[in-house]
């Protein structure tokens, strides 16, 4: 008996485990260092598109993207493959697991009352069928906005969201370390690109 | 007699002078040849290429080193590793970095062949995404760059 018990409860944990992590919500926010914005910004997006996601906002230094939830350590290492250094990479994840559970018994409970009100309504007069209809627009209203959450956190546990800053080189060059190597010095790309032909 | 000692060390001096040969790169137009050359492509890619004394008298690794070294001092952000490269008739060294000028990321590429008495200095700079059509020319040429007698 203790080890039926054990079984069922280990599989119920194995599915609840399971069924949580098909509804996590990923939101990753970095800030990365590249040679050119603008290139990684076209490498980005090429990526999430060919990866099934889609590109929110894309401006010269900043990226938002909603990319398929299940790659989000794919989109990590693309990040990093194509980035100088990354500046802060921070990952959350939310279970939406309870709301989603909440808001399908919501639903069918709502429905259930919606079914009966309808069925009811050719047996009332008419002060019963105003009293019922306003019941039933107010049922369906309700539903409505809970089947809008719905489809939200669900698209959400597809999708996660990605808020990528990209930033490049902008460092002051310091002139006034000196080699100790004199030819060294004269290593400049200031010089290089300011003497002309 | 006065003269002609003026004249052989003339000669001689004439005889010392070395002048840098090398395969063009391809997609650029020759500035400058001789102790110094230079050539720059339709977009102003820069390629200049001089010769230093190699003193005190060290090798590849040792100049690449200190050239790394002081250009990252200096706040140069290193875009990639160095990377030692077989050249014409001795071994060279190359160093790719970025930094901003203007409000652009330009690439700067600096390379050393010791040679002998001499260093062959080669630095290249362009806008970043230009200088990736001729980062391959650039680098190509660079093993072919040798030193020759001449004026």
């Amino acid at each position: 008996m203790k080890k039926i018990i054990f079984i069922c409860s280990f599989i119920l944990f194995i599915l609840s485990n399971a069924f949580s992590g098909n509804n996590l919500h990923y939101k990753i926010n970095t800030t990365i260092l590249v040679e050119d914005p603008e290139q990684a910004g076209i490498e980005i997006s090429k990526w999430i598109r060919e990866n099934g996601g889609y590109i929110l906002t894309l401006s010269e230094m900043n990226i938002i993207v909603l990319f398929p939830g299940n790659k989000n350590n794919l989109l990590r290492e693309f990040l990093e493959s194509i980035s100088m250094e990354s500046h802060g990479f921070s990952i959350t994840a939310v279970d939406n697991t309870e709301e989603i559970m909440t808001l399908n018994s919501g639903i069918s409970a709502r429905e259930e009352v919606l079914k009966r009100n309808l069925e009811f309504l050719d047996k009332v007069d008419v002060k019963g069928t105003l009293a019922l209809e306003q019941e039933v627009w107010t049922l369906i209203e309700e539903i409505e906005k809970m089947k809008g959450r719905l489809r939200k956190l669900v698209s959400e546990s597809r999708f996660g969201r990605a808020e990528i800053m990209l930033s490049f080189y902008s460092q002051q060059l310091t002139t006034n370390i000196q080699s100790s190597f004199s030819w060294i010095n004269t290593i400049d790309f200031y010089q290089l690109v300011s003497e002309g032909f | 007699m006065k003269n002609i000692i003026l004249l052989i060390l003339f000669s001689i001096s004439i005889l010392s002078c070395k002048k840098i040969v090398l395969e063009e790169p391809e997609g650029f137009a020759n500035i400058e040849e001789g102790k110094i050359y230079k050539a720059v492509s339709p977009e102003g890619v820069i390629l200049k290429i001089r010769i230093v004394e190699n003193s005190p008298s060290k090798d590849v690794e040792f100049w690449g080193d200190a050239l790394s070294y002081q250009l990252k001092r200096e706040g140069y952000a290193s875009s990639s590793d160095g990377v030692y490269f077989t050249g014409a008739e001795h071994g060279g060294y190359y160093h790719e970095w970025a930094l901003a000028y203007g409000t652009d990321t330009f690439k700067y590429l600096t390379a050393i062949i010791p040679y002998e008495k001499n260093i062959i200095i080669a630095e290249a700079a362009g806008e970043y995404i230009v200088f990736a059509d001729y980062r391959d020319s650039i680098i190509e040429c660079l093993k072919t760059v040798k030193l020759e007698k001449g004026i």
